[in-house]
């Protein structure tokens, strides 16, 4: 029950920005509007661990940026004993030095941030030295720290981003033991863990499905 | 857009919520409600000698599934089932025992039982032995391919339920057994380990002894006797330990001539062979018994042979019958079975010579007491001696 309440709160609180920052229109300017860009991202590390990830990245003027960050990989073998299973929601703010006054430009360049996140997860997997399956499963985490990297725009669709994080994470966990061939889950013990240090690495590939600009042609904004 | 926004938003909600984590429990949660912890310690006193393995069989009452564990630890078990009722058998077998006997029928309790091998596979086996040197026969059976009492044994329930969850315990700790008990093995109420189904188990010997004992006139002039006995159980039910109703015939190879001296007092010739019994009213198809023949060929000294045919089934199957009977009584009260004292013991004949001279009125036959009389042939015959065949003489040979 608390990770659904848990799950209704994240959501709530990041869809707002979704809503606040969603159209802006510069009525000023007849010719032109500015839009919003939208950037649709994947850290491809993390796929690769096959954890499934998505971003969203809105602009917000010219210099910031302000991301959401969505980890849900929920993975289970046949046997119940290889689990990867996570829902990670979080929220970054993003400052360009460059700048963009442009749709090439857009959301591009060197940024520092802030980002915080959290969520709850149950990962399992064979330990070599017990030779038997044991797992993690978090009632909560909560991760908080700086970023900063690097948006190549190869493109004034496509762009490629590097980025790493320094921080703080916080767990409670429940350690557990898969016992009768992975038909049950045996409490081994349950405790918490803070940790400082990386908090994230990430190489993602980014879509902008959003124009910084629109031109007003024959009376219909494109 | 906004309104787009709001369904994205909402059906991520929903993916979110119904995600949900496997259910983590405790060592009590999982063994003492939802799995089956059985512990048996395992009294194989029953026996001759312990055993180098042993077989233990559940059967699940709900999933109708057979659980089968072989393990050389045959003092202890300790096993984790799905939580359920059962039925169980357990007998000595490793896999390097018992090369002349079949067990078979384990597709549920009811139809488990050991059989004898047929008379080519014993043939063969002892053909191997032979050649190989080691003719010093295979555990249940002795040298000569006999059966060998007190060498097989089994209990079994037919029902093990599951105890009454204790309170206030370490994992591991505490606990009862519940389990009724209808052939084989007692049951250890009150045990202070703590499983939900443990005790301790005692195996009943499966293999009967029959002892054959014939008096005979004029034994003093044969060389040899050999015989064989119809109408044996082939094998014994593992679970409710009744011999088979399909019967063979024995051989009994192994007989000790007790001649006499005198012409006029029977000598005697007894015999011991270890039996599955003989099939009782209650595994019978129907209620006449196979007849138990007993068929003896004496060889005598001047090497013609003699054969009597002695019909044994109404002294082996009422003395069987009343044993069993009681060793059935015995397991159902949970109390020790007769173990390799089961026996059957035969008399035919008496030990006073019958009044006349019958040998010459009656030869190869029997009088009135049933004592057989075999003919004179002393005197006759084809002798060969060489003299000093047994005087060890020493040689050292230089190469």
């Amino acid at each position: 029950m608390k990770y659904k309440v848990l799950t209704i709160v994240l959501t709530a609180v990041f869809a707002v920005p979704s809503f606040l920052f969603a159209q802006k229109k510069n009525v000023e300017e007849p010719s032109l509007l500015r839009q919003t860009p939208f950037a649709v991202k994947t850290n491809i590390l993390y796929d690769e661990a096959s954890f499934v990830n998505f971003s969203v990245e809105a602009g917000l003027g010219s210099n910031w940026g302000v991301q959401f960050d969505a980890i849900c990989p929920w993975w289970k073998d046949d046997d119940n004993l290889r689990v990867t299973q996570m829902i990670n929601l979080g929220l970054e703010g993003r400052y360009y030095w460059r700048g963009w006054t442009d749709n090439s430009r857009a959301i591009s360049g060197p940024y520092v941030g802030a980002m915080v996140s959290g969520g709850i997860y149950d990962l399992c997997r064979r330990s070599s030295s017990k030779n038997k399956y044991r797992g993690f499963q978090g009632d909560y985490f909560f991760m908080g720290g700086i970023t900063c990297g690097y948006v190549w725009a190869p493109s004034p669709w496509w762009r490629l981003e590097a980025s790493a994080g320094l921080g703080a994470m916080q767990t409670a966990y429940t350690h557990y033991d898969m016992v009768e061939n992975g038909q049950y889950l045996m409490l081994h013990n349950e405790g918490t863990y803070t940790y400082f240090g990386p908090t994230k690495i990430n190489f993602s590939i980014a879509w902008l499905f959003s124009q910084c600009w629109q031109q007003k042609k024959k009376g219909v904004w494109r | 857009m906004h309104i787009r926004l709001a369904f994205v938003a909402l059906a991520a909600l929903c993916a979110v919520s119904s995600c949900e984590f496997r259910r983590i429990m405790t060592y009590d949660e999982i063994y003492l409600d939802h799995m089956c912890v059985v512990d048996y310690d395992i009294d194989w006193s029953q026996l001759n000698e312990a055993p180098s393995g042993m077989t233990i069989i559940f059967y699940g009452c709900d999933d109708q599934k057979s659980y089968s564990f072989h393990t050389n630890t045959v003092n202890h078990f300790h096993a984790v089932l799905p939580d359920q009722d059962y039925q169980m058998i357990c007998f000595n077998q490793s896999e390097s025992e018992f090369a002349l006997l079949n067990f078979s029928g384990f597709d549920s309790f009811y139809t488990a039982e050991v059989n004898m091998k047929p008379d080519a596979e014993n043939l063969l086996h002892d053909m191997l032995n032979y050649i190989n040197g080691k003719n010093d026969g295979t555990r249940g059976f002795n040298a000569s391919g006999s059966l060998q009492p007190g060498s097989l044994a089994s209990a079994s329930f037919s029902s093990v339920k599951k105890g009454t969850k204790p309170t206030g315990v370490a994992p591991m700790g505490g606990g009862t057994m519940q389990g009724s008990t209808t052939t084989g093995g007692t049951t250890a109420g009150g045990t202070s380990r703590g499983f939900n189904a443990s005790g301790s188990l005692q195996p009943g010997n499966l293999v009967s002894n029959l002892t054959i004992a014939i008096h005979v006139v004029g034994l003093k002039y044969a060389l040899n006797v050999r015989g064989t006995l119809d109408g044996l159980s082939a094998g014994r039910s593992l679970a409710t330990k009744f011999p088979s109703a399909t019967t063979v015939n024995q051989s009994l190879p192994n007989w000790n001539i007790d001649a006499s001296d005198s012409d006029d007092e029977p000598g005697v010739i007894t015999t011991s062979v270890g039996t599955f019994g003989v099939p009782v009213s209650g595994s019978r198809a129907d209620g006449d018994p196979d007849p138990n023949i007993l068929n003896l060929v004496f060889t005598m000294n001047d090497y013609s042979e003699v054969n009597f045919t002695v019909n044994l089934t109404e002294e082996i199957h009422e003395q069987y019958e009343e044993i069993f009977e009681e060793e059935q009584e015995r397991e159902v009260n949970g109390e020790t079975g007769q173990g390799p004292n089961l026996e059957i013991n035969i008399e035919v004949g008496t030990e006073t010579r019958p009044s006349g001279d019958p040998l010459d009125d009656n030869p190869d036959g029997t009088d009135s007491n049933g004592t057989l009389i075999l003919h004179r042939t002393e005197g006759s015959g084809f002798h060969i001696g060489v003299d000093g065949w047994d005087d060890e003489v020493i040689h050292h040979i230089e190469f």
